[in-house]
């Protein structure tokens, strides 16, 4: 009998502040020269005091709105005591017992279901350093010495706490991509967990028999969203392997190694009782009086359920508003081919298979991508419009995708600029056709021609040599009449 | 009267009138630091030649007729844990030995900001933890009052050139008495002002809930018009209130105490303190009434029976926390070891002082699961119903009038290894640190043996200027401390106040 | 609740530390600690029912800092003067990684 599986996620996430959460230092820290975002404050020089950031509240604050949860008036700060090179201080500022934000959930949905998971609470603290470790000639035993750069250190983070109301790995993987769906129209953090702006540590255990909750074990270092998924499916088996045989789970914390697929544990020293936690007093509490929560909900951009909702009102089938939503850039980008006057379906289907082949193709996002809005409106209303055949319309769009070209000159280029080919260009066409093909000729007018399969083909290469641009009912009515049938 | 035994007040009058020149007073100042320092020890830096040189640009500003400052040209002394940019900071510890800063305490920028001359560094008990000043990488400080007793601690230097006439002023911090005792020690007038009152900005931590920068000199007027400078908010620190702050000097100009309410403490059996610490206490009810005020006794009972507690367990904590930070990466002292641990033992093992280390693990084991949850945990709450404790007497009372300290200077070396005796010593100014209230260290003149005699005033939170005006009526009828003349026969208070 | 320590906490405790106790001072420092947890019990003998934590009141609180970057311009010397910087980095003893 299968036990049941509960899974609770603390994630992570940097946010998109321009400076560190307790100092002016830049967040900019990727690429930048080792220890240059630094500053007395963050290198715990002696009498320098932490100085909140007012966007990390603002920022949390939003993101605590986004996921419903209750935004506190009062909150403070703690201390998380250890000492390790990456921490300055020997201590991390973090919330711990009256978090910025309390309460909340998520609705997620997995295989057509949706589910909802409720969060304990998102709180505000500081990242670390990081530590290098060098090695030496690329010989294994690498250098005597680590080397530590505090660019990080101190980088805002939110964690957001969930309830233990995840059931399937898949559940879990779904309710992190939800959530930096959520970050990202918010645009609280960018949620890259490649560059470790979004990480992710996974509290999961088997339930009892009898129901009761299992032991519970941690596992870190689950660094893409296929990590999460494995990570989570290998520690399921190898739970339900040690209860199997008899074993005890014990309570710990695991690390995810992906090359091998499988967790190890850390050695049990690091447990949360031995970080000595206790309240920051060199910080002034957080007020957000109701007046300033009242002005983050009026600045809350469309959340993606509403914007959901508001596509759902065009149309669009769920698979469709699904791949739209997706990303906020996308949606925006498809809302402003609408706004721009072409018709809501058709600009989806647009969106959805050309757009997004197009980006594939070039290995680019649509930030990045150079056709206006208003160029795929165009070119989309020309097809609608029989202008241009929807052939000719996708070969446009991988030009202006590619080139810096305006649509009109793309369309001249294609040879449809003199507009549709009709009367006597197509007739000459036709005629070129007919002489070409002398067999095919032939065979039709003998009255082989049973199924209609030799002039059909005869109206293909019509077709083709017109480029898209004839009529097909005018183009079959002229083939007709060159062959005197 | 010597230059050196002028007020700051004073001091800054002469120097805008041209009566004498900043040079002349930080010259007279820096003859007396020349004169005694080698015997009184209060000092770890000397600064003389960028004093000279403060000095002299504050004359040539007055010359031209430029504003210069309240302070123009008071010299004054910081206790070596306030950071100075480019002035070593020692903290009186090994660890920070070599230690020059890059930036200045926000309360040195405010104190240079009103023309005020920056002598030099004092000497404390390694990162203030201790109330003798015998601490010290540079050894003890004598009090100059009596040389073979200690000035008190851990703002022991900054009490004792007060006293001896090195400045009229000097810079302290105050975590659970550091100030006031001192001051109470060598015969000066100290405050440790409301928590939140002035700038924590670059001083280097003790207890982060606690340490306040506190003021010292020979005057009340004197304490009002540095307060005028330090005491204002500040962008470098959160837990300094960014309120509108009264005219301090204004308060002192208060002429009697008429319709003051103040309360005597009167909730310990006068065994447990000296007769005539004792007797300087109703002294001092007995000068308010002849002032006007109504005195009344008043009792402390959960602050006087759970203070102690609480602050150690509050400050140990802290401590251990604060001086976590030194692990001989960035700054400081550093030893290197085979692994980070071994280098981390190493440095702090070898660079922090016995007492340090005691501190850092007591403080260690109360944050520790288990030890939290008995002592730190309720700590928190203990220390909120000292507040209640408080507050509900302020609505009796304007002031409190405690002693400062139950025992006068104590001899040289004399380490108090009873634990119980050695925690009584704190019993009357760590309540008032606990509830962040303004407390004043008055001298009440000396005793026959020329020994320091002292009351504490305690206000209400944030009303630090009130509380300013009624140490000041007191002082008019006590008298101000004379400069004490350290080693020398005749030392004497200025006579009127003698107990 | 008093509590007390024994050699062993002691030592647990000083290496949570960072700091090194010699064996013939241990019973020193493990007595100094009873001394202080057995003053310090004290605390929890109030009925503190219904009292919060304690946690500064403030007249006016102070701003919350503004989002916007500066550069610290005495890092440079800062660095050089820093005990274990080294190149770009702060080095210290090898760090071996666990997993």
């Amino acid at each position: 009998m299968a036990r049941p599986i509960v899974i609770g996620l603390e994630v992570h996430l940097q946010l998109n502040t321009k400076t560190k959460l307790f100092c002016s230092c830049s967040t900019d820290y990727i690429g930048r020269t080792p220890n240059t975002n630094v500053c007395p404050i963050c290198l715990a020089v002696p009498g320098t005091l932490p100085l909140l950031n007012d966007s990390a509240v603002a920022l949390a604050s939003r993101m605590g709105i986004g996921l419903r949860c209750k935004i506190q008036n009062y909150s403070t700060f703690g201390r998380k005591n250890y000492f390790y090179a990456d921490l300055a201080k020997a201590y991390q500022i973090t919330q711990y017992e009256l978090p910025v934000a309390t309460g909340g959930y998520l609705e997620i949905e997995v295989n057509g279901e949706t589910k909802v998971v409720r969060l304990h609470h998102l709180h505000l603290e500081e990242d670390a350093g990081k530590l290098v470790h060098p090695t030496t000639d690329g010989r294994l035993t690498g250098a005597a010495y680590s080397l530590v750069d505090y660019n990080r250190g101190g980088v805002p983070l939110t964690e957001v706490v969930s309830e233990p109301d995840m059931s399937s790995p898949a559940e879990a993987k779904e309710y992190v991509s939800r959530l930096r769906q959520l970050a990202r129209y918010l645009d609280v953090s960018d949620g890259e967990m490649e560059s470790g702006s979004l990480r992710v540590d996974a509290n999961i255990s088997l339930s009892k028999p009898d129901g009761s909750l299992g032991t519970r074990v941690e596992i870190k270092n689950m660094n893409s969203f296929k990590s999460i998924e494995r990570a989570l499916e290998y520690e399921i088996s190898r739970q339900n392997k040690v209860l199997d045989s008899g074993g005890r789970i014990v309570q710990e914390t695991r690390l995810w190694d992906d090359a091998e697929g499988v967790t190890r544990s850390m050695r049990n020293k690091e447990t949360a009782s031995d970080y000595r936690y206790y309240p920051e007093m060199d910080l002034a509490p957080v007020v957000i009086d109701d007046s300033e929560i009242e002005d983050f909900r009026r600045r809350m951009p469309e959340l993606p359920w509403e914007k959901r909702e508001r596509f759902a009102a065009f149309g669009l089938t769920k698979e469709e508003i699904s791949i739209l939503t997706e990303q906020r850039e996308l949606a925006r980008y498809y809302e402003d081919v609408v706004s721009a006057g072409a018709p809501p379906a058709r600009a989806a289907n647009w969106v959805r298979m050309e757009v997004l082949r197009v980006l594939n193709e070039l290995g680019i996002d649509i930030t990045g991508f150079k056709v206006k809005p208003g160029a795929l409106a165009e070119l989309v209303k020309k097809v609608e419009a029989k202008e241009l055949s929807n052939t000719l319309g996708k070969e446009i769009l991988d030009v202006l995708a590619r080139e810096d070209i305006s649509l009109a000159d793309a369309v001249k280029r294609s040879g449809a600029s003199a507009g549709r080919l009709t009367g006597a260009s197509l007739d000459e066409i036709i005629k070129k056709i007919v002489s070409a093909n002398p067999d095919v000729v032939e065979t039709i007018k003998n009255g082989e021609d049973k199924k209609g399969g030799k002039i059909k083909f005869l109206q293909g290469l019509v077709m083709k040599e017109a480029r898209g641009q004839a009529d097909p009912k005018e183009a079959a009515e002229s083939l007709a009449k060159n062959l005197d049938l | 009267m010597e230059l050196y035994e002028l007020s700051a007040k004073e001091t800054a009058e002469g120097v805008k009138s041209k009566k004498f020149s900043a040079e002349d007073a930080t010259r007279a100042c820096l003859d007396r630091i020349d004169k005694f320092d080698a015997k009184v020890n209060a000092l770890i830096t000397l600064t003389a030649e960028d004093a000279i040189a403060k000095a002299r640009a504050v004359d040539e500003k007055i010359s031209k007729g430029e504003e210069t400052g309240p302070l123009a040209g008071v010299p004054y002394l910081a206790k070596d844990n306030f950071c100075t940019s480019g002035v070593r900071t020692t903290c009186s510890s090994k660890i920070l030995e070599a230690w020059v800063p890059t930036y200045n305490a926000s309360a040195i920028n405010y104190m240079n900001d009103s023309g005020a001359v920056l002598l030099g560094k004092t000497n404390l008990d390694e990162f203030a933890m201790g109330s003798s000043t015998e601490n010290s990488i540079i050894g003890p400080t004598k009090n100059p009052r009596d040389m073979n007793r200690v000035p008190g601690g851990s703002s022991g230097g900054s009490a004792a050139s007060v006293a001896a006439g090195y400045a009229p002023l000097a810079l302290g911090t105050d975590t659970g008495g550091s100030v006031r005792q001192p001051a109470a020690f060598c015969g000066v007038q100290g405050m440790k002002p409301s928590y939140g009152q002035v700038s924590r900005y670059g001083i280097i931590a003790y207890a982060s809930s606690l340490d306040q920068v506190s003021p010292l000199a020979r005057t009340v007027e004197d304490i009002a018009v540095v307060m005028e400078s330090l005491a204002r908010p500040d962008s470098h620190d959160t837990t300094c209130d960014a309120y509108d702050r009264p005219k301090f000097t204004d308060a002192i100009s208060l002429e009697d105490l008429k319709g003051k309410r103040i309360g005597v403490f009167e909730g310990f059996e006068s065994s447990q303190m000296d007769a005539e610490l004792y007797g300087s206490l109703r002294k001092a009810a007995e000068l308010c009434e002849a002032s006007g005020a109504t005195v009344e006794p008043m009792d402390l009972p959960i602050a006087v029976k759970y203070g102690v507690a609480t602050y150690y367990v509050t400050a140990l904590a802290d401590a251990s926390s604060k001086l976590a930070c030194y692990d001989g990466m960035r700054y400081g002292a550093h030893i290197d070891g085979k692994s980070l641990n071994e280098m981390y033992v190493n440095t702090r093992t070898a660079s922090f002082g016995e007492e340090v280390r005691r501190r850092i693990i007591l403080g260690t084991c109360l944050l520790t699961e288990g030890f939290y949850q008995n002592y730190y945990g309720p700590a928190l709450k203990v220390r909120q119903k000292m507040v209640d404790e408080f507050d509900e007497l302020f609505e009796k009372f304007d002031a409190y009038i405690l002693p400062t300290s139950p025992s006068l200077p104590y001899l040289l070396g004399m380490k108090e290894t009873d634990p119980n005796r050695l925690y009584l010593g704190d019993i009357f100014t760590v309540p008032i640190s606990l509830g962040g209230l303004p407390g004043i260290s008055l001298s009440m003149g000396l005793n026959g043996e020329g020994l320091p005699l002292s009351v504490q005033l305690v206000g209400q939170r944030y009303f630090d200027a009130e509380l300013l005006g009624i140490a000041a009526v007191l002082e008019r009828a006590i008298g101000r401390p004379a400069v004490a003349n350290p080693g020398l026969p005749g030392t004497s208070n200025s006579g009127k106040g003698a107990a | 609740m008093k509590m007390t320590v024994d050699r062993e906490i002691t030592l647990r405790m000083a290496k949570a530390a960072q700091l090194h106790i010699e064996p013939e001072q241990v019973g020193r420092m493990m007595d100094s600690i009873n001394d202080i947890l057995d003053f310090c019990a004290l605390v929890g003998d109030l009925d503190c029912e219904g009292t919060p934590d304690f946690m500064w009141k403030m007249k006016k609180l102070p701003a919350r800092r503004p989002d916007a970057p500066k550069d610290w311009p005495e890092r440079e010397l800062f660095e050089s003067k820093a005990p274990a910087f080294e190149g770009e980095f702060f080095k210290v003893p090898r760090i071996i990684v666990e997993g």
